[in-house]
């Protein structure tokens, strides 16, 4: 049965790489609409994750993935055009200006010549980079090139935007527009937004988080997490999401025997 | 200068060549091949070019001192036989037809030469004054195959004066099948340049552009947003087999107008071969790819293809002299079809008809590596 609830509703989703598991029975899901920040360190396997619902990778057997209502892989192709997709790589042709890089991309979404035409214009204000336009990439500021990942991840107004570590490698600046953005696409549009990163603070950001470290260790609304914590550790100051994190993987830690965070 | 920089310098780079199997292998096994090749291709000189002759001799009456059972023809056919420049087979008299043969003599195809002995070789050799017309049919387009058939005639003729202790007055009549006796290398070469020049621009564009696409991660943005496997392949042959065509008239072009090159056939038809070439080579070019992880190993690849297709393909000289090992390698090579087929449209003037087996052979073999990039080319991580 698919669940009509969801928009992404992963189960005992497990990965391994000859003898390495990658991931290990993690499930989460995301309701519509929802910013869900997918959390964890470096090697936690949040990308890892998204290559497999993007069917860059083959999961494990006995692991169940629903997206948009389409069961991932076998029904992959009826739902791609209704994803964006910021990968953790630029991936964009550095050679090319930035209008010829989303008029690329804009075609292979199938989208009209008229409605690119909008599209692009309205998506190039957004990121702020409408002036920019004709520059070409290799010539732009890092941030200029991220937000133009972003921008071709948009155009084809996609109902999930899934973006891996988007926020890496950028100033702080920059950090707080891209999550004004996102707060946009999803109070206005109405865009399910599915976000890794590994600055915990970016958690804050988010309807719901979920950390991982192979697995969803813990997930739930950012501030009921750190209450949590407070209540369990009867402080007087709301602990920091790292102080949660911590917490957290201590848990794990114990119960598994398993090395933590470093 | 520091001596424990250079040292350290020199540590890691041993370090990561020993950790590049890949490499290590190529360091290796690349001189060697090499070595063979150059061995074979320069080496010796061009060998074992396969001629035939057809033996009309009917012997002498026996003119002392000469015997009735002395073939002159024979003498001749011996020398042949024991020229290291050419492979001679007989045909016999009853299989013979002039009109067949006349279509095999095409190098490529068949072979290069046929000597005709007339009837009266033996008979009338003793007498100066009596005229003997010996009949050979060559092709001379490939301008080294057909120095190696006339030297081995002229180890021929000594021969013959030899045993007649006095000079032949043979009458060589040459009948050009195929090119012509004021054929310059240049002739026979540029067929093949327009080959060898759509394999490398083929080889750094399409393997270099897949593996960056493979790198930088565009591919797999190209594959999220639907892009079938088969409109990824299609895009990249549309425009890289355009940019061939291109190149190749800009090659014709200097040929034609700096080195006075002749083209007989029809452009049309060397625009379809060579355009059905450059498909090949966008394939091999695409399986190249594939088996790339990073930009290194796709360099790796450019001298893996580029030397036997230079080599084996009967390019730069004829394959006939080489061991059999590589003679079969020439017969996967889409260039050596391309070559064969563009130089007997070029320099002969002949249709696809002339040349069918070569042309369903480059057909194959492009059809073949495509299937096999397609089938290998997998956009996952």
């Amino acid at each position: 049965m698919i669940n009509k609830e969801f928009v992404i509703n992963i189960e005992n989703l497990s990965k391994s790489f000859g003898n390495f598991k990658a991931l290990d029975n993690l499930s989460l899901n995301i309701r519509k609409g929802e910013i869900y920040g997918l959390i964890g360190p470096n090697g936690s396997g949040k990308t890892t994750t998204i290559n497999i619902l993007f069917g860059f990778l083959k999961a494990d057997d006995g692991s169940k993935i629903e997206m948009l209502g389409h069961s991932v892989p076998s029904e992959l192709s009826n739902i791609l055009r209704s994803i964006g997709y910021v990968p953790q790589d630029l991936s964009l042709y550095m050679d090319l200006s930035i209008i010829q890089n989303l008029q690329f991309f804009g075609k292979l979404y199938n989208i009209s010549t008229a409605f690119l035409k909008s599209s692009i214009q309205e998506i190039l204000k957004l990121v702020d980079l409408l002036q920019f336009k004709n520059r070409v990439l290799n010539k732009c500021s890092g941030g200029m090139q991220r937000r133009t990942s972003l921008a071709v991840a948009l155009l084809h107004k996609p109902k999930l935007l899934i973006l891996d570590e988007p926020t890496v490698g950028i100033d702080p600046e920059l950090r707080y527009t891209f999550w004004d953005y996102f707060k946009t696409l999803s109070t206005e549009q109405g865009t399910t937004i599915l976000i890794t990163t590994h600055y915990l603070a970016e958690s804050v950001h988010c309807d719901r988080i979920g950390f991982i470290n192979k697995k969803i260790i813990v997930s739930g609304e950012p501030h009921e997490l750190q209450k949590q914590i407070q209540e369990k550790n009867n402080t007087k100051e709301l602990p920091s999401m790292e102080d949660v994190f911590i917490h957290w993987n201590k848990q794990i830690s114990i119960s598994e025997n398993i090395g933590g965070i470093k | 200068m520091g001596f424990q920089q250079i040292i350290a310098i020199t540590k890691k780079n041993m370090q990561s060549l020993i950790k590049d199997r890949r490499t290590f292998g190529l360091l290796i096994f690349m001189p060697i091949f090499m070595m063979l090749i150059f061995g074979y291709g320069f080496g010796q000189g061009v060998k074992n070019i396969p001629i035939k002759v057809v033996n009309f001799d009917e012997g002498g009456t026996g003119i002392p001192p000469f015997f009735n059972d002395t073939y002159f023809s024979s003498i001749g056919i011996e020398s042949l036989k024991k020229s290291e420049s050419v492979r001679v087979s007989e045909i016999p008299i009853a299989n013979f037809s002039l009109v067949n043969e006349k279509s095999k003599i095409y190098g490529g195809n068949n072979y290069y030469a046929l000597i005709i002995f007339p009837e009266n070789f033996t008979e009338d050799m003793p007498y100066p004054n009596r005229e003997i017309n010996l009949e050979i049919l060559i092709d001379a387009s490939e301008v080294q195959a057909a120095a190696a058939v006339q030297s081995s005639i002229v180890e021929m003729l000594n021969s013959i004066s030899n045993a007649i202790g006095n000079t032949t007055h043979l009458k060589l009549n040459y009948d050009y099948v195929a090119g012509s006796p004021d054929f310059r290398p240049i002739d026979t070469l540029a067929p093949g340049i327009l080959s060898f020049a759509i394999l490398l621009f083929m080889i750094l564009n399409v393997t270099g552009g897949f593996t960056k696409e493979k790198t930088t991660g565009t591919l797999y943005r190209v594959v999220a947003a639907k892009t079938s496997k088969a409109d990824i392949l299609l895009g990249y042959m549309l425009g890289n087999s355009i940019i061939a065509l291109i190149q190749s008239s800009l090659l014709l072009t200097i040929s034609v107008f700096l080195f006075n090159l002749h083209i007989v056939g029809s452009l049309l038809l060397l625009y379809l071969v060579l355009f059905i070439y450059a498909l090949s080579c966008i394939g091999i070019g695409i399986l190249a790819a594939s088996f790339a992880k990073t930009d290194i190993q796709a360099f790796q690849f450019i001298p893996i293809i580029l030397i036997p297709f230079m080599f084996f393909s009967g390019f730069i000289f004829p394959i006939d002299g080489f061991p059999e090992i590589f003679q079969w390698i020439s017969v996967a090579i889409p260039m050596t079809y391309s070559i064969n087929v563009s130089r007997a449209i070029m320099i002969n003037g002949l249709g696809l008809g002339d040349v069918m087996f070569d042309f369903i052979m480059l057909l194959v073999l492009t059809a073949l590596f495509l299937s096999i990039a397609i089938l290998i080319f997998k956009p996952k991580k």
